[in-house]
């Protein structure tokens, strides 16, 4: 123990040290403000990218979320964008059930006629079922 | 919590430094690059929601931590950091008049001012040369406490060690330098 302290260099005083050590720091300090071009370039390409890292803006996030869903119609949107989105298949749906209610109405009506001309002709209409009348059919195709 | 702008300034003030510190561990422009880049990259991903004051000790802990990094993937880690108290006991034996004769060597400051930029060049390619040979924990405790002038405390935090740690590795740092730039013939 003793003959390592004795090997151990003498401490200098704590303020020579710190001078010795601020003397040898101004002069690498020096040399850090020279650095060569390309490396000063390429530390502020380096500080450029680390920079672009940094979250953006709120209200530019807002914008690119509004874009973004105008363009793919999936993104965040609210109720009134689903809704949008659904119109034209609710719209055909509705215009398929009007053309089939108009088309149940336009037959509806043709069977009215049938019967109307049934009911108000001069023959009445248990002749129709008569087996003659059949006879009386067959006859006239064949005329 | 930091504005970009701050935070952009603060990477704008210390990526000179950062970049010779690295350079002073690595001994190689790319990796020394590679290693600020990235460290900016995390103290931007990780903390810049932390006030401006906090990122000088962030960065110089983030840039430590990355140069740790840096030498586990080159798988040499252990020859720098593991064996440090046998690297130490060897710096251990500098000469303690070195410093002295540098301290009370005083040039006149008429001598230095008249001392040619390509002295002052060559000077400065010496002691980095004598920095790069420093144990990494010396040279580590060394640039952190007198060139990124943080206290013992900071250091300390930084480098995972205790404040008695970080004088002992400055002190040794102080006298192998003193050391080898008096067999230069370098006065400072």
């Amino acid at each position: 123990m003793t003959l390592k302290r004795s090997t151990m260099p003498a401490a200098p005083a704590p303020s020579q040290a710190d001078q010795f050590g601020q003397r040898i720091s101004a002069r690498l300090s020096a040399g850090a403000e020279n650095l060569d071009h390309d490396i000063s370039q390429r530390l502020r390409v380096a500080r450029e990218l680390a920079l672009a890292r940094l979250a953006p803006h709120p209200g530019l996030v807002s914008a690119t979320q509004r874009h973004g869903a105008v363009l793919s119609l999936g993104g965040p949107v609210g109720g009134w964008g689903k809704l949008s989105s659904l119109l034209p298949a609710i719209v055909l749906l509705v215009g398929l059930f009007c053309i089939d209610t108009v088309q149940e109405q336009f037959r509806a009506d043709e069977l009215a006629d049938v019967d109307v001309e049934l009911l108000t002709a001069e023959l009445p209409p248990t002749a129709y079922t008569d087996p003659g009348f059949v006879q009386f059919l067959r006859s006239t195709v064949r005329d | 919590m930091a504005t970009p702008t701050e935070i952009s300034d603060f990477l704008k003030s210390v990526e000179n430094r950062a970049f010779k510190r690295s350079l002073y561990h690595v001994r190689n422009e790319e990796s020394a690059l590679d290693i600020v880049q990235d460290s900016m990259m995390k103290l931007v991903e990780h903390y810049s929601h932390k006030p401006a004051g906090e990122l000088p000790l962030l960065f110089q802990k983030i840039l430590s931590n990355s140069t740790i990094d840096w030498f586990r993937r080159q798988k040499t880690h252990k020859a720098h950091f593991s064996n440090l108290d046998d690297f130490e006991d060897e710096q251990g034996d500098s000469d303690p008049d070195a410093l002295s004769h540098l301290l009370s060597a005083d040039a006149p400051q008429s001598q230095e001012s008249s001392e040619s930029q390509a002295q002052r060049s060559q000077t400065l390619h010496q002691i980095e040369q004598e920095l790069e040979l420093l144990p990494a924990r010396q040279r580590e405790a060394f640039l952190l406490r007198y060139w990124e002038e943080m206290d013992l405390a900071e250091t300390a935090a930084i480098m995972g060690c205790s404040q008695g740690s970080v004088k002992t590795h400055c002190f040794r740092a102080v006298a192998a330098l003193s050391k080898a730039l008096k067999i230069r013939g370098i006065t400072l």
